[in-house]
C-alpha cells in the first residue's frame, strides 16, 4: 500500500515573507517550509512572480564573490604560543596525566606485579576454619594467654 | 578531522589542530568579516583575532549548544561589529583620514576586482550594521536561520524583519543605481 505523504500547508502571506527574506533558492528557506512553500508555488502565479523578483536580486547578490585570500603563513605565525593557552585545569590535568615525562612506565611497572601477587594469593589462600589461631598466630601470643587455667 | 575532535584538541593545547581549524575555517571567516568590513586588511584582522580567541578559549565551546561554525563566526561577528562601531565614532568625531584602513567600510574604498559589482556593493555599503549582518550572515556564509539568529542575538522573527527591509533597501538602491 502505497503510504500519502503528508505536507504542512503554509500560508500566501508567510510564503511572501520567506521569499522577501531568504529569496529564490530554496536551499536558504527554513527547512520545515521548504516543502509546503513548493506546493504553493507550484499552484500561484502570484507567487511565482514574487519568487522570479527574489531571484533577480540573488543573481545580483552572486556577483559578489570577492577574493579574499587568507594568508595562512602568517596566520599561523601570529598564533599564541602554548604558554598563552588559557585551557580548563582538567584539560591541564589529562594533559598533565598523559604526557610521556608523567611516569606511567614507572607505576605500571610496579602496580603490575603487586597486582599479580595478590590475585595469586587470594586465589590460593582457603579460609580458615578457626580464626582464634589465625588471630594468635597473627599477633604472636602465646597459647596460654588465652586460657583460663 | 570532525570538528569536535579538532576543537577539543585544541583547547588541549595542540597547535597543529589549532593550524588545521585555520586552514578549515579561516577562509571562510575572512570572507565574512571583508563583507561586512569591506577590507582586507581589517578582514585578515579579524580572522586572526577569530581564532587567536578560539585557541584561548576553546575548553568554553559547548558542541551541545552550537556548531563550530556558529561559534567562530560569533566570535568574527563581535570583533567586526565592535570595529565597525569605533569607526563610526571615529568617523563622527573626524578623526580618521581617508587613508585610514578603518575607514574602508565606505563603497568608495571597494576597488579592483570587484569594480565590475560597484552597484552593489555600494548599495551593501549603505546598508544598515544589522541589516547587512544578517544578509551577509543568511546570504553568504551557509547558516542556517536559528544560527544566524543565535549569532546576532535576535529571534528568527526578528532576523526575518532585518532581512526583508535589507532586501527591499538593496532592491531599491540598484534600481536606482545608473
Amino acid at each position: 500500500m502505497k503510504r500519502s505523504q503528508f505536507v504542512p500547508s503554509i500560508s500566501e502571506a508567510r510564503a511572501i515573507e520567506i521569499l522577501d527574506a531568504y529569496g529564490a533558492d530554496p536551499r536558504k528557506w527554513p527547512e520545515p517550509e521548504r516543502a509546503p512553500l513548493e506546493t504553493l508555488l507550484a499552484t500561484s502565479p502570484a507567487l511565482q512572480a514574487i519568487r522570479q523578483r527574489a531571484a533577480d536580486l540573488d543573481a545580483s547578490l552572486d556577483q559578489w564573490q570577492p577574493e579574499t585570500r587568507l594568508d595562512t603563513d602568517a596566520l599561523l605565525a601570529a598564533l599564541p604560543t602554548r604558554a598563552d593557552h588559557n585551557d580548563h585545569w582538567m584539560a591541564r590535568f589529562l594533559d598533565r596525566l598523559f604526557e610521556p615525562a608523567f611516569g606511567w612506565q614507572q607505576i605500571t611497572a610496579a602496580i603490575v606485579p603487586l597486582t599479580i601477587g595478590l590475585a595469586w594469593g587470594l586465589s590460593t589462600t582457603a579460609p580458615p576454619d578457626d580464626w582464634s589461631e589465625v588471630e594468635l598466630s597473627l599477633l604472636n601470643l602465646p597459647v596460654e594467654v588465652l586460657s583460663d587455667d | 578531522m570532525h570538528d569536535e575532535t579538532l576543537i577539543r584538541q585544541v583547547s588541549r593545547g595542540n597547535r597543529e589542530a589549532l593550524s588545521t581549524l585555520a586552514l578549515r575555517h579561516g577562509p571562510a571567516l575572512k570572507q565574512f568579516a571583508y563583507r561586512l568590513l569591506m577590507s582586507h586588511q581589517l578582514a585578515e584582522e579579524v580572522a586572526q583575532e577569530t581564532l587567536i580567541r578560539a585557541w584561548r578559549e576553546a575548553a568554553r565551546y559547548d558542541p551541545n549548544r552550537s556548531r563550530l561554525s556558529t561559534w567562530l563566526h560569533q566570535i568574527a561577528h563581535n570583533l567586526a561589529v565592535d570595529l565597525l562601531r569605533k569607526q563610526r565614532r571615529e568617523q563622527l568625531a573626524g578623526e580618521l583620514s581617508p587613508d585610514d584602513p578603518a575607514t574602508a567600510v565606505t563603497a568608495e574604498s571597494i576597488v579592483g576586482d570587484e569594480e565590475n559589482n560597484k552597484a552593489l556593493t555600494d548599495a551593501i555599503a549603505g546598508l544598515q550594521e544589522r541589516h547587512r549582518t544578517a544578509l551577509v550572515l543568511t546570504y553568504y556564509q551557509s547558516l542556517n536561520n536559528r544560527e544566524v539568529a543565535e549569532i546576532m542575538g535576535l529571534s528568527v522573527r526578528a532576523l526575518e524583519s532585518l532581512l526583508v527591509r535589507a532586501r527591499q533597501q538593496l532592491r531599491r538602491a540598484l534600481e536606482d543605481s545608473p
